[in-house]
């Protein structure tokens, strides 16, 4: 197809001297591009030579990028600035307005997917995530890896030098690639490198919907920045995007595995990702009632509410196991193999996997494999155990579910005794400032964006699938900082109180996160588990060392984050968020937090460190 | 099956499960130095699993007063199999940590006052 285009060195040439008539003002978005050209002031337009006076309003290449990204509801931009995607960049603020998306300033790549990644998690839907091709996907890959585990859809769009003779000098060589995907391919679902306006078009939006069908995952454009530059042909629309129905399970599969599951005296669900969206929750509840089932709720969503009477569970002793979108069970399938259980796995990692990376876990031997979203099979999955229970099975049901809630009701019980132990030991303990926060957030409308600390999932009442988004699915160092500022901008349109245990390791990877939540007034209660060291490791080296019968003294040696203790309050101060700490005695918790409170509450981040035992 | 071998099995059994170690309790006081245990406590490493009031984390809880002294000192001498730092502890010989410097951490583990109940803390009611 023939698009009007400038190359780069003419365009930069031509400058703003050229004066032309503008298609856009500064602030006047979309709509102002269609007024006459003639009644824009010439000196606060954007010089673009190959429009004339007169001309007809047409819009700059990347202004239709953006038309197609609004007609993707992306409601964010997250990005480090580059010159690969100016065009983009540009006509967000100048031809949108900064709306739809609007851009958030990320200080480094990793932190803007690793953002994209919480705020998915939370809104069911990707942003516009844009990196420099070259150096920036390299510093984002890792946040890459961490939302392709995690089935997290993440829209990534690159900014290219795709013509050799269009790179101007050094710099554009060394940022420019042949295949700028193929560095992030074996962590994405799918890639594109289009050459044309209307490739990119129908691209960007196929991409979309790949990323939107489960498996969720992320997906890349690559965006040639001459191709920003032309103008649009005016006969090229937006192709239409439609999201997939998701994959459900075949009807007589469904129907077997209700047959299984109510003939069983002990089902075991298990679940690790099967609550994909807050209707996915109810689902889970729904099944697990039907069958007065134990929910064994491995966590990387909120699966199930945690004070549910079924809520726990053995699947080491069912006789039915039932495994949603469960990741690794392959243990779990040997050991029901052994005592002759039989496994039942719905997941829809069986539709779609790559070869390098090994997130897709050992073999599991299980005994009816449903290839199918377990959310979208829940529902026929509930009619077919309904249909199946009858009177006696029913009463079965029923006294199971009496002794699941009494084993409950102790489960919760014995926590609580568990936390008391170092209750006032300075570091404080991890149950301990769990506590003392939930004392604080409970009457509010919160959502826990950090999955590192395990009190709260065995303490707090966790009802609502925003209330927990898992952990880092690549478990890469690096991810709770952002990904719990991107969470929290999610939720800050829908008046959430949002709150994270933040490791120290991980916050010293990219805090500039911080800046991010300050500039942007991004509402989040940071609560430091701060143990001064990369404290895993710490135990991994004694343990290697004991191994070898030799000394354990170096022990905070390349692992320890003391001397000089990082000050992480005045860290937060430097990058324009308000702080308190280091706090190392319980009884100064409250009042921190009382303070912190108040600041998230009139939207503004807030940072408490807080010096904690090592877990 | 010899006494030490008998003795770590009841140490695991008695860890594994929660229990105090009743069959090991001791009628003397510890015979090691409170001072001089939790020095000995934090240098070798034992807080990173176990709490600095051995209060537990990745590892097994260790007060208040859950193993006699003899048990403890097998439970340290052995260790606990297992492949991850959460699993399992390898043991501690003699050459890194001397049955004194055991005893002096027992000492300082007995001397760590039990938690209040929890039904004297408020914030574990809700």
């Amino acid at each position: 197809m023939s698009e009007p285009k400038l190359p780069r060195r003419e365009f930069m040439k031509s400058g703003a001297a050229t004066g032309v008539a503008a298609l856009v003002t500064a602030q006047g978005g979309a709509a102002a591009a269609q007024a006459p050209a003639a009644q824009t002031p010439a000196a606060a337009a954007p010089a673009t030579p190959s429009v004339q006076v007169g001309d007809p309003p047409r819009r700059h290449a990347s202004d239709y990028m953006v038309d197609i990204f609004k007609s993707l509801d992306m409601e964010y931009m997250f990005a480090m600035c580059a010159s690969s995607f100016i065009g983009i960049h540009e006509s967000i603020i100048n031809y949108a307005g900064n709306k739809n998306p609007e851009g958030i300033t990320c200080t480094h790549e990793e932190i803007s997917v690793a953002m994209a990644n919480g705020y998915a998690k939370i809104e069911g839907k990707p942003v516009l995530v844009c990196l420099h091709a070259t150096v920036g996907t390299q510093h984002a890959a890792m946040a890459v890896y961490d939302a392709w585990c995690d089935r997290v859809p993440v829209y990534l769009v690159l900014g290219n030098t795709q013509d050799a003779t269009q790179r101007n000098g050094e710099v554009y060589w060394v940022h420019s690639a042949q295949d700028p995907c193929a560095i992030i391919r074996d962590m994405t679902k799918w890639d594109d490198n289009p050459v044309s306006l209307a490739h990119f078009a129908e691209s960007a939006v196929r991409a979309y919907k790949i990323a939107m069908t489960p498996p969720y995952g992320p997906v890349a454009i690559v965006v040639d920045d001459h191709m920003q530059e032309g103008l649009v042909p005016a006969d090229l629309r937006i192709p239409k995007l439609t999201v997939p129905t998701p994959p459900a399970g075949d009807s007589s599969a469904v129907a077997q595995a209700a047959r299984m599951l109510v003939a069983a005296e002990n089902p075991v669900i298990v679940a690790t990702r099967a609550a994909r969206t807050p209707a996915g929750l109810k689902l889970m509840v729904e099944l697990a009632e039907a069958l007065q089932a134990g929910v064994v709720d491995r966590r990387r969503r909120l699966n199930f509410p945690t004070r549910h009477a079924l809520n726990g569970g053995d699947a080491g002793e069912a006789d039915v196991v039932l495994a949603l979108e469960a990741g690794d069970i392959s243990g779990i399938a040997r050991q029901a193999r052994q005592r002759n259980a039989k496994t039942i796995s719905i997941t829809a990692g069986d539709l779609f996997q790559r070869s390098n990376y090994q997130d897709f876990m050992r073999y599991a031997e299980v005994d009816l494999s449903i290839a199918a979203d377990a959310e979208a099979t829940l529902p026929a999955l509930i009619e077919a155990v309904k249909r199946e229970t009858t009177g006696d099975r029913r009463r079965v049901f029923e006294a199971r579910g009496a002794r699941l809630a009494t084993a409950n009701r102790q489960a919760l019980e014995r926590a609580r005794t568990e936390a008391s132990y170092g209750w006032d030991a300075s570091p404080i303990s991890t149950a301990r400032l769990s506590m003392e926060l939930w004392a604080q957030i409970k009457n509010e409308d919160w959502s826990l964006v950090t999955g590192w600390v395990n009190w709260p999932l065995r303490l707090w009442d966790f009802t609502r699938h925003y209330q927990y988004i898992g952990r880092a699915g690549g478990e890469g160092v690096g991810y709770y900082a952002p990904a719990s500022v991107g969470a929290a901008l999610a939720n800050k349109k829908h008046g959430r109180f949002t709150v994270a245990i933040q490791p120290d390791g991980d916050l010293m990877v990219a805090p500039g996160v911080l800046w991010t939540a300050a500039h942007h007034q991004i509402p989040l209660l940071m609560v430091m588990q701060n143990n001064r060291a990369y404290h895993q490791e710490v135990m991994w080296f004694e343990r290697q060392a004991l191994l070898r019968n030799r000394s354990i003294e170096g022990m905070y040696t390349g692992f320890g984050l003391g001397g000089p203790n990082i000050d992480f309050a005045a860290l937060a101060k430097s990058l324009g968020v308000e702080s308190s700490g280091p706090i190392s005695t319980p009884a100064d918790l409250a009042p921190a937090i009382r303070r912190g409170v108040e600041v998230v509450k009139k939207g503004q981040p807030y940072l408490i460190d807080v010096v904690t035992q090592p877990r | 099956m010899n006494e030490p071998a008998l003795c770590r099995l009841l140490v695991l059994v008695a860890l594994a499960l929660g229990m105090p170690c009743t069959a090991f309790a001791q009628s003397t006081p510890p015979k090691g130095d409170v001072a001089k245990g939790k020095a000995a406590y934090l240098k070798t490493g034992c807080h990173t699993c176990h709490g600095t009031v051995g209060h537990g984390g990745a590892g097994a809880r260790l007060t208040p007063g859950r193993l006699a002294a003899p048990a403890f000192l097998a439970y340290v001498r052995s260790g606990r199999k297992g492949w991850s730092v959460a699993g399992g502890m390898p043991g501690y010989p003699a050459s890194l940590l001397s049955d004194a410097a055991v005893d002096d951490i027992f000492a300082y583990l007995a001397s760590i006052p039990p938690p209040p109940p929890v039904s004297n803390i408020p914030l574990l009611k809700d």
